[in-house]
């Protein structure tokens, strides 16, 4: 702290020699007059002095005998000395300080948080179309009028809040937590739905909610057969029908029922043999303008590329058009080959796994399989049959 | 009457502080100049007597009416 003080009001290093070079000292300090940096070189002493304490040096050099003279000049009152010479250097200063400047009036960054329902790609799309975008200069952007435009445009944010600050725009959602319900009872007001089969086969579990139950456990249901019922009868004192509440019927019904994965496979094939050459070229990509290093023509007959890129990013998220990456071009040949049982057996194996996790992943419970691979003309086939237990999850709006 | 009124020392008898830290640094206040320098004594002048710092490469960090600070290796300080 001291010194930037020190640098800011500008000082002197000094070279004192003479009579009494301790009585120039005492002086000083007599006259606040601050010292530092004494040192003795044995015939003189150097020192550094403030500016003003220097301009009050005369009478004491006067009375003590000494002389003095100046060694170097540091701090800023001399810098616009130095600067004269260096003409490029302080306008490199001066421009960048005023790209600065230039640069805050700008909203560089958009940072959204909040959102769960309304995705950020959503977002982003509505701030382009509202004409806000990074780079958009922060006196164009009207911070109330743009949360009555989020609120207006989606009916589910309940709460907004934006806000700039330095060249980030922050924009704070809060969305209705009941947007399920919502729609529900903009279901109901339009007539209510029926749960309706989605697959042909019977009923193992039932239970139900909402709704009037159309099946019972063991009922053989077929596809687009009304499950639970989404209109609800009120009778009047004579029994018959007063009117019909509607709803959305809500029920858990497990239908077992059976489906077929069949897949195929020629038993010939031209498998890649790799020769185990390769190329690497790296990659920086500016806007639509592609550099690789190093240059070269590519020596292969047949060869297959790997890209892998990066994007750079600025502020955390803030997407530059530059991007850089690696290609790895790799040899191969082909060869005609043919499939043996083993690697068949193993390439179905690898599918309907995939496919059964993608079935479980959806909610379907398989009880039953039952898998048979045949091979005619040179073509493999795969018939899976499965016995799944699945939930109904189609709704059919009533008319 | 110094000591029944607690009053401080060195402002009422003119007693010079030195503080030494080490044998690295000294700072001294309540002195009224410096007699000799060089790089192995440093003789300042307090009320009533003479201190003498005695080392290596002493070099004075700032010096003001008040106080100063003292770098170097120090090898002994005596009041003559």
């Amino acid at each position: 702290m001291l010194h930037a003080i020190q640098y800011l009001k500008g000082y002197l290093c000094i070279r004192v020699w003479g009579f009494s070079p301790e009585r120039f000292m005492n002086l000083c300090g007599n006259h606040n007059i601050l010292l530092w940096n004494i040192k003795n070189h044995g015939d003189y002493y150097t020192m550094c002095v403030t500016l003003k304490g220097f301009y009050s040096l005369k009478s004491i050099t006067r009375k003590t005998g000494t002389r003095v003279a100046i060694t170097k000049r540091c701090g800023l009152p001399f810098f616009s000395q130095k600067a004269g010479k260096r003409k490029i250097f302080v306008a490199g200063i001066f421009l960048s300080l005023l790209f600065w400047i230039w640069m805050e009036s700008f909203i560089l960054n958009i940072e959204l948080s909040g959102n769960y329902y309304i995705t950020d790609e959503v977002f982003t799309d509505f701030l382009t179309n509202y004409k806000i975008t990074p780079g958009t200069r922060k006196k164009d952007i009207d911070i109330e009028a743009l949360e009555k435009a989020i609120r207006n445009e989606y009916e589910l944010v309940t709460w907004t809040s934006a806000k700039i600050d330095g060249t980030k725009l922050i924009i704070n959602l809060k969305e209705n937590d009941l947007i399920q319900n919502y729609t529900d009872e903009k279901g109901q007001d339009k007539g209510g739905y029926h749960l309706i089969a989605d697959t042909d086969g019977v009923v193992t579990n039932m239970v139900t909610r909402t709704g009037i139950p159309k099946v019972s456990i063991g009922t053989e249901v077929k596809k687009g057969d009304i499950l639970v019922e989404g209109c609800i009868p009120i009778y009047s004192e004579d029994a018959t029908v007063k009117r019909y509440e509607y709803c959305k019927a809500d029920a858990d019904v497990v239908i077992e029922s059976s489906m077929s994965i069949t897949q195929q496979l020629t038993e010939n094939y031209k498998k890649k043999i790799y020769s185990g050459e390769t190329k690497e070229r790296y990659l920086v990509r500016i806007s639509f303008v592609e550099i690789g290093i190093p240059v070269f023509f590519l020596p292969y007959e047949q060869y297959d590329v790997v890209e892998e890129w990066e994007q750079i990013y600025l502020f955390g998220d803030y997407k530059i058009p530059v991007c850089y990456g690696k290609k790895q071009i790799r040899e191969y040949r082909e060869e005609e080959t043919t499939y043996s049982k083993e690697e068949v057996k193993e390439t179905f194996e690898r599918q309907i796994q995939k496919k059964l996790q993608t079935l479980e992943e959806k909610g379907v419970q398989i009880i039953e399989k039952n898998v048979t691979i045949n091979k005619y003309k040179g073509i493999w086939t795969l018939k899976v049959i499965l016995t799944v237990n699945k939930k109904a999850d189609t709704f059919e709006k009533i008319q | 009457m110094v000591e029944s009124l607690k009053l401080p020392k060195d402002s009422l008898l003119g007693a010079s502080i030195v503080t030494v830290t080490g044998n690295c640094e000294v700072f001294v206040e309540n002195y009224k100049g410096i007699l000799e320098y060089s790089p192995e004594v440093i003789l300042l002048q307090g009320k009533n007597h003479k201190i003498e710092l005695t080392g290596k490469r002493l070099n004075i960090v700032y010096y003001t009416n008040e106080d100063m600070k003292i770098s170097g290796r120090i090898n002994a300080v005596r009041y003559l």
